[in-house]
C-alpha cells in the first residue's frame, strides 16, 4: 500500500490546536505500532527531566497494527508517558474497544500535549475533534462518567481517569470503559495532571486492507493456533486464574505484603474455582477467541448485587495475597480501582506496605485514624478511600510505597517495589524463572507482564542454584512448534537436559511480548505459546502491504525495546536499580531465598545477550548500528 | 431451510464476526459495515448477535419502495437487488430485528443474504454462538432448552 | 377465476402479484388510465434531484407483466361498474369479474385559484410531471405545502440549483408527521440548506404573462417562474361511488380488515381507501407506499379465499436532510388531539427523539439523527405496546436474551 491509510492525531491543550498527520511507511516498517510508535514519539518530544505531572509531559494512546482486523486478540492498545511513579517511560497496555474505534476514527495513534487550564474532554469522532468542557464531569467516578459520556456519544468508546487520576494520585490508572483499564505506571495522573477526564472515542470509517483475502487466510490460521495451544482450553473456562494454585503451592505469592508466601485457604480464596462460584458468561475484548474475561456477580452477603467485568489473577494475588482479603472482598476491591481509577496491583502493594508498617508500630492508630489488619476488608477499602482522596495518611500513601517510605523511618525494608514501582503477586523466592528475571529487566520497572517464556511449564519448579535456568518440562513436539528461529531456539532451550537458558529465553521473551504490545494482540499464554513472528508478519503483510519477514519484526521489536531503554537511562536509570527489594535477599520464606551476587550474574548474561554493556546498562554501539537507531537518537 | 441461530449464551462479544462480515461484504473492516451486529447490554453482562431473520412475511420487503426486496424461491432467503436501491431507509424503520443495515460507502441498505449458504461469521465464530442449522432442528433444540423456563408472553418472534 | 385490477399503481401491482403467488391459474386484468408501467412515485424526487435516471423509477417492464400472466388494458379509461352483473365497461367492451380489486389511487389537488392553470404550475405525481419540470427548467421555484413531499421536492429542486421557497398553510412543516419542536429543528436544517420557509402562509394568487412569474400569500409576493402543488391529495373514488359502493367521511372507499368494500367480492387497497388507524381504531387515510403494498396483500389473499386481516395504518415517514436522517412514526400530538398524552423527549448536539404515550401505550416517535432502534419501536407501536411491557422486556434476562431487537430502543424508554 503506498499510502498507509492511518493518521497521527495530535491534540494541545494549552493552545487548543488539534491537528493531525499522515504515518509515514517508514515510521510503521521501523516500529510497526503501538508501543513501537509511542517509544519513538515519546524518545522525540518529551525533553530529559521532564516534569511527570507537568504540562511538558507527552500521553500517548497507540493502538496496535493490527487491531481493527480479526485476527485473534487483536484489540489492544497501548498507553505512554513519562510515568509519575518511576519518572521513567510510563507504558501500559489494555484490550477492550478502544483500539478499534480510534483505528476505525482513522487514527493510529493520539497525541496529548499540554494542560487545560480547566478540566476537558476530548470527544472524537472520525475527523471532527473537540476538546469539551468537563467541569460537569470533574469528581465523578469513573462508571457514572461512562454513563453520561455514552450518552452524549453514544457508541463512542471511553477512556477515562476518576478521582484517584484527578487528585494525582502517582499510581493512578486510565480507565478504559467501565472494566478495562491502562493500569501501571501511574498514567491517570498525567491525564489529572493535564485537566483531561476523559477522551471519547467513535470511528465510522471501514479501513481498508492491501489485501483482504490473505489476511482473512491468516486469521484463520491464527485462530486456529491458538486453539490448538495446550492451555487453550483451561484459558477460555478460567482465564489467568490457572495460574494462581500453582504459584501458591511453590510458596511464590505475595501473601501478606511478601511475607508469607503463601496462605493456608488459598485454595478457596484465589483458586480458579472461585470462577464456577462466582462468574457467569465470558467476556472477550474486540476480536478474542480466549475470552479470558468473566462477568462476575455477588449474589449474596455484605457485597451482594455487586457486578463487574473479569476474575483475573492481578486483583486476586494483590488483594486477596498482598492484602489478604477474601474473594468477595477482592470483587469489591476491584469494582473501588475501576471505579476510582486506580491500578489494582500498586493499590494493593501499597495497602500491603500500609498494615505491615502498622503491625511493626511504624504507624500508628492515630496517624491512620482507624485500626489496620491483613484480611481486614472494610480498613482496608477506608484506607484505599483516603488514598483516592489524599485525606490523611493517604496522602502519602498516594505517592506510592517508594516515596511514602521515605517518609517514615525504617519502613524502607516493606516497600516492594523495583525502580518506584510496586511488585505484583509472584514472589521470585518461591519460583525462580524467566518471568522472574523479567521484573528485574522490565523496562518500566517492577512488573510482570514484559517478559515471560512463551513455553513456561507451571507444574515444575526446579531450582538452579546458579539461576541461570529453568526446567522446559515439555516434550519435543512443543519444541518444535515454537516459532522461534531454530539456531536461537537451541540457544535458548536444552532439550537434552530439559532446561531453559533463563538470559537468552528473557531476551526473546521481551522482543516478543513487546512485538505483541506493537502490533496489539494479547499476551495470554495460549498466544504465546503459539502466535510467533511468522504469523504475525503474515498478517501485517496483508494489512499493510509492505513486505515484512518475522526477522524483520522481531528486529523492530529490539528496536523499540532499545529504544525506550535508552529513554529510561537519559532519565538516568542507574544500572544497580534492576535489584529486588532487599527483603528478598534478606529475608527467607521457608528457606527460599535469593542470592543477589548469582542474580547480578544472570543479569550480565542478559546485558550481553542484549547486546548491552554490563556496566552501565547502554546498548553499546554495535547494537545501535545493527538496529539503526544511530540515525534517530538526533 | 438453514439458518443462521443464535445462541446467545455462547456469545463473548469479541466481534469476529462483525469485521469478518464487513470484510467479505463491504471489503473494508469496520463493524458498522457488517450485516451481523452485537448489541452489548451492560446490565447483564450480555452480548446479543442480530442478525437478518429471513422473516417468511418480510415487513421490509412490503416496505421497498423500489420493490427490490425478494424471497429466494429454493431457500426462502429474503434478498435485494441493491443495486436499484435508491437509499430511502424504510425498510431500516420496517425491520424490528435492525438488520437492514445501512452501507454508507454505497449509499444503500443491505441485508445478511447468509453468503450464498456458507455464511462467513459462523465459520470464523469461535465460541459457537453462531451456527448454521436447519430452523426447524433449532426450534426444537431450542424448545428443549426452554421447557420449563418461564418465557414472557411478548417473547414470541416473528417468525411464522 | 378472474381477478380484474383497476390501478396500475403501487396497491395494483402488490394485489397483482400476491395473486399470482397464491394462484399460477387465476386470469388477472389490469386496467389503467395512464399507460405507463409500474414506476415509483416515492423515488421521483430523487430523478429530480438529479441522483438518479428517470428510467430507474419504472419497477417494472411489460415482459415483467408478461412473467406474471397479467393482461395489461393500459391508457383505457373504465367508464362505468355495475356490481350486480360483476362486470365493468372499458371503451366500447364489457369485462366480466370473479373479484375486483380497486387500487385507483389518489391525485394532488390543484385548487382553483387566480393563476393555478397558468403554465409552470406542477405536481410530482408522474413521472411525465418530473419530466416536465425538468423541461421547465426552474430557476426560481416555490413549492406549496411542506408535507413529506413538499419536503422532498423542496429539497430536490435545491439540490437542481433553484432557489427554493416553501410555504405551510399551518403553524409548522411536516404539521401531521412532527410536533412543533422538531419541525423546528428541521427546518432550520432546511434553511441551512438554503430553503426559504414560511409557515403560516395562505397562497392567493399567482399573475404571469404567459408562464408564472408572481406568487402571492396573505402576507408577501414572491417572483418565481415554477410552482409545484403538493398540498394534498383527493382520493379517486369517482368508479367507486358510482358503483354504489360506500365512501367514508374522509374520502375515501369504505373497506372492512379483509380489505373488501360494502359489496362482496370487490375490494378496494392503497390510497383510494380509508382504514382504521392502528392506534386510535379511527378512520384515517394512509397515503403511504407500504401501507398501500400491505393492503394489497390482505386484498388478494382474501380474494383467493384465504384469510388475512389489515392490522390499520401507521405512518412511518424518513426524510434525509443534508445527510441526516429524520424519522416520524405513528401520530403526532395533532393526531392525539383529544388523549391525554406523556411526551419522553430529549436533545442532545445531532440527536433529538420525542416519545409520545397515551395510557403507557406507545403511540407516537420522532427522531432525528439517528435510525437505530426506530425499527423496534415502530413493531412496539403496531402490536401496542406499551412503555412498562417493553421496559420489563429490557430488564429481564430471559426476555431480553429472546428478543434482542428491543435493545436499540432502550435509549429512548429509559
Amino acid at each position: 500500500m503506498k499510502d498507509y491509510p492511518g493518521k497521527i492525531l495530535e491534540i494541545n491543550l494549552s493552545t487548543g490546536s488539534i491537528s493531525s498527520r499522515a504515518v509515514e511507511i517508514d515510521l510503521i516498517e521501523k516500529y510497526l505500532g503501538g508501543i513501537g510508535f509511542n517509544a519513538r514519539i515519546l524518545y522525540d518530544e518529551i525533553p530529559a527531566g521532564t516534569e511527570p505531572l507537568s504540562e511538558e509531559n507527552v500521553l500517548v494512546f497507540a493502538a496496535g497494527t493490527l487491531v481493527g482486523t480479526p485476527f485473534p486478540t487483536a484489540s489492544r492498545t497501548e498507553a505512554s508517558a513519562k510515568s509519575p511513579l518511576t519518572s521513567q517511560f510510563g507504558t501500559s497496555n489494555s484490550g477492550a474497544f478502544f483500539g478499534i474505534q480510534l483505528k476505525t476514527a482513522g487514527y493510529d495513534a493520539l497525541v496529548v500535549k499540554g494542560k487545560s487550564l480547566t478540566p476537558v474532554y476530548v470527544a472524537i469522532s472520525d475527523e471532527e475533534v473537540q476538546i469539551l468542557d468537563a467541569a460537569f464531569l470533574w469528581g465523578k467516578e469513573c462508571w457514572a462518567t461512562v454513563d453520561i459520556l455514552e450518552k452524549k456519544h453514544y457508541g463512542a468508546e471511553i477512556a477515562l481517569i476518576g478521582p484517584a487520576g484527578e487528585n494525582l494520585v502517582r499510581f493512578a490508572s486510565i480507565e478504559n470503559g467501565r472494566y478495562d483499564g491502562w493500569g501501571r505506571t501511574g498514567l491517570g495522573a498525567v491525564m489529572g495532571s493535564k485537566n483531561l477526564k476523559a477522551i471519547a472515542v467513535k470511528g465510522t470509517r471501514g479501513r481498508k486492507v492491501h489485501d483482504s483475502a490473505a489476511l482473512l487466510e491468516a486469521v484463520r490460521k491464527g485462530q486456529q493456533l491458538i486453539k490448538s495451544a495446550s492451555s487453550y482450553i483451561a484459558f477460555t473456562e478460567y482465564g489467568t486464574l490457572n495460574a494462581s494454585i500453582p504459584y501458591g503451592k511453590n510458596k511464590a505469592i505475595s501473601a501478606h505484603n511478601f511475607t508469607l508466601g503463601t496462605l493456608p485457604d488459598w485454595k478457596e480464596i484465589g483458586g480458579r474455582q472461585i470462577v464456577d462460584k462466582y462468574g457467569s458468561r465470558h467476556v472477550a475484548c474486540q476480536s478474542c477467541i480466549i475470552a479470558c474475561g468473566h462477568w462476575t456477580e455477588i449474589k449474596e452477603g455484605k457485597y451482594a448485587g455487586l457486578k463487574i467485568k473479569d476474575l483475573e489473577i492481578t486483583p486476586v494475588m494483590s488483594f486477596g495475597a498482598t492484602v489478604g482479603l477474601n474473594t468477595e472482598a477482592i470483587i469489591k476491591a476491584s469494582e473501588i480501582c475501576q471505579r476510582y481509577g486506580v491500578d489494582m496491583v500498586s493499590a494493593g502493594g501499597v495497602l500491603g506496605f500500609a498494615i505491615e508498617l502498622y503491625k511493626k508500630g511504624i504507624i500508628t492508630t492515630e496517624e491512620v485514624g482507624f485500626e489496620l489488619d491483613f484480611g481486614d476488608d472494610e480498613a482496608a477499602f477506608k484506607l484505599l478511600h483516603q488514598v483516592i482522596d489524599r485525606e490523611g495518611i493517604g496522602d502519602i500513601l498516594a505517592e506510592g510505597t517508594k516515596r511514602a517510605a521515605e517518609q517514615f523511618a525504617n519502613a524502607d525494608r516493606y516497600a516492594i517495589h523495583i525502580k518506584g514501582m510496586e511488585i505484583p503477586m509472584i514472589d521470585p523466592r518461591g519460583r525462580w524463572s524467566t518471568w522472574s528475571l523479567g521484573m528485574l529487566t522490565n523496562i518500566r520497572g517492577g512488573d510482570h507482564l514484559r517478559c515471560r517464556n512463551p513455553v513456561e511449564n507451571l507444574r515444575f519448579n526446579d531450582k538452579d542454584e546458579e539461576y541461570m535456568k529453568e526446567r522446559f518440562g515439555f516434550k519435543k513436539p512443543m519444541y518444535d512448534r515454537l516459532d522461534m528461529p531454530e539456531d536461537l531456539k537451541s540457544q535458548a532451550i536444552d532439550l537434552e537436559s530439559d532446561t531453559v537458558d533463563i538470559a537468552v529465553m528473557s531476551k526473546w521473551a521481551e522482543d516478543l511480548i513487546n512485538l505483541y504490545n506493537s502490533v496489539g494482540i494479547c499476551i495470554r499464554p495460549p498466544v504465546m505459546e503459539k502466535v510467533g513472528p511468522t504469523i504475525i508478519a503474515e498478517a501485517c503483510r496483508a494489512f499493510i502491504g509492505v513486505d515484512i519477514s518475522a526477522a524483520d519484526l522481531m528486529k523492530s521489536s529490539e528496536r523499540t525495546w532499545n529504544l525506550i531503554k535508552l529513554f529510561n537511562l537519559r532519565e538516568g536509570e542507574k544500572v544497580d536499580a534492576s535489584k529486588f527489594p532487599r527483603r528478598f535477599y534478606e529475608e527467607d520464606i521457608d528457606g527460599n531465598i535469593l542470592n543477589e551476587e548469582k542474580i547480578q550474574a544472570v543479569l550480565e548474561k542478559y546485558y550481553l545477550v542484549r547486546g548491552w554493556d554490563g556496566r552501565t546498562g547502554k546498548p553499546d554501539s554495535n547494537t545501535l548500528v545493527r538496529l539503526n537507531l544511530v540515525d534517530d537518537l538526533g | 431451510m438453514k439458518r443462521i441461530v443464535i445462541n446467545t449464551e455462547a456469545c463473548d462479544g469479541c466481534g469476529i464476526c462483525q469485521l469478518v462480515c464487513s470484510a467479505y461484504k463491504a471489503g473494508q473492516w469496520h463493524p458498522a459495515l457488517s450485516r451481523i451486529k452485537i448489541k452489548p447490554l451492560q446490565e447483564f453482562g450480555l452480548n446479543l448477535p442480530v442478525v437478518c431473520m429471513h422473516c417468511t412475511y418480510p415487513p421490509c420487503e412490503i416496505f421497498c419502495v423500489m420493490n427490490l426486496i425478494y424471497k429466494e424461491p429454493d431457500t426462502a432467503y429474503t434478498l435485494r437487488h441493491e443495486e436499484i436501491c435508491i437509499g430511502c431507509r424504510a425498510c431500516e424503520i420496517a425491520c424490528p430485528f435492525s438488520a437492514a443495515v445501512w452501507d454508507p460507502i454505497n449509499e444503500v441498505v443491505v441485508n445478511c443474504d447468509l453468503c450464498g449458504g456458507n455464511p462467513e461469521c459462523v465459520n470464523y465464530c469461535p465460541t459457537g454462538a453462531l451456527v448454521f442449522m436447519d430452523i426447524s432442528e433449532a426450534a426444537d433444540k431450542k424448545r428443549r432448552e426452554a421447557a420449563g423456563v418461564q418465557i414472557l408472553e411478548l417473547s414470541r418472534g416473528f417468525l411464522e | 377465476m378472474r381477478v380484474i385490477i383497476i390501478g396500475n399503481g403501487a396497491a395494483g401491482n402488490q394485489a397483482a402479484a400476491s395473486i399470482r403467488k397464491h394462484s399460477s391459474e387465476c386470469e388477472i386484468v389490469m386496467f389503467a388510465r395512464e399507460s405507463f408501467l409500474e414506476y415509483s412515485a416515492c423515488a421521483l424526487p430523487d430523478v429530480l434531484a438529479g441522483w438518479i435516471p428517470l428510467d430507474k423509477t419504472f419497477l417494472k417492464t411489460s415482459i415483467d407483466y408478461e412473467r406474471l400472466q397479467i393482461k395489461t388494458c393500459f391508457a383505457q379509461e373504465v367508464n362505468n361498474i355495475d356490481i350486480n352483473k360483476q362486470c365493468l365497461q372499458a371503451g366500447n367492451e364489457k369485462y366480466y369479474w370473479d373479484r375486483l380489486i380497486i387500487a385507483t389511487g389518489s391525485q394532488p389537488i390543484i385548487p382553483a385559484i387566480d393563476g393555478s392553470q397558468l403554465q409552470g404550475n406542477f405536481v410530482v405525481k408522474t413521472p411525465q410531471d418530473i419530466e416536465r419540470i425538468i423541461e421547465h427548467k426552474p430557476s426560481r421555484a416555490v413549492v406549496v405545502g411542506a408535507g413529506n413531499i413538499g419536503v422532498e421536492t423542496a429539497g430536490a429542486l435545491r439540490n437542481r440549483g433553484c432557489m427554493v421557497y416553501l410555504i405551510e398553510m399551518q403553524d409548522r412543516i411536516m404539521p401531521l408527521l412532527y410536533d412543533q419542536k422538531p419541525a423546528d429543528i428541521i427546518q432550520t436544517m432546511l434553511e441551512q440548506e438554503d430553503i426559504r420557509v414560511f409557515t403560516g402562509e395562505r397562497v392567493t394568487g399567482i399573475e404571469g404573462e404567459p408562464g408564472v412569474e408572481r406568487l402571492f400569500t396573505d402576507q408577501q409576493e414572491i417572483e418565481c417562474d415554477t410552482v409545484i402543488w403538493a398540498a394534498g391529495v383527493r382520493q379517486n373514488v369517482e368508479l367507486a361511488r358510482q358503483a354504489g359502493l360506500k365512501i367514508g367521511g374522509l374520502g375515501g372507499i369504505e373497506v372492512d380488515k379483509y380489505m373488501q368494500c360494502s359489496e362482496p367480492g370487490v375490494f378496494a387497497c392503497g390510497d383510494c381507501v380509508q382504514s382504521p388507524h392502528v392506534f386510535t381504531g379511527k378512520p384515517s387515510l394512509s397515503l403511504l407506499w407500504s401501507s398501500a403494498k400491505r393492503q394489497a396483500d390482505v386484498a388478494a389473499a382474501n380474494c383467493m379465499e384465504q384469510v388475512d386481516e389489515y392490522e390499520g395504518n401507521c405512518s412511518v415517514v424518513i426524510e434525509e436532510i443534508r445527510g441526516i436522517p429524520c424519522v416520524a412514526i405513528g401520530l403526532n400530538l395533532h393526531g392525539l388531539v383529544g388523549y391525554e398524552t406523556e411526551v419522553i423527549e430529549n436533545e442532545s448536539k445531532d440527536f433529538y427523539y420525542r416519545l409520545l404515550a397515551v395510557d403507557d401505550r406507545i403511540a407516537g416517535f420522532q427522531c432525528i439523527g439517528s435510525l437505530e432502534g426506530a425499527g423496534a419501536i415502530f413493531t412496539m407501536i403496531k402490536k401496542g405496546t406499551t412503555l412498562e411491557q417493553a421496559r420489563k422486556v429490557l430488564h429481564n434476562k430471559d426476555s431480553i436474551t429472546n428478543m434482542a431487537w428491543y435493545l436499540d430502543s432502550s435509549r429512548y424508554l429509559r
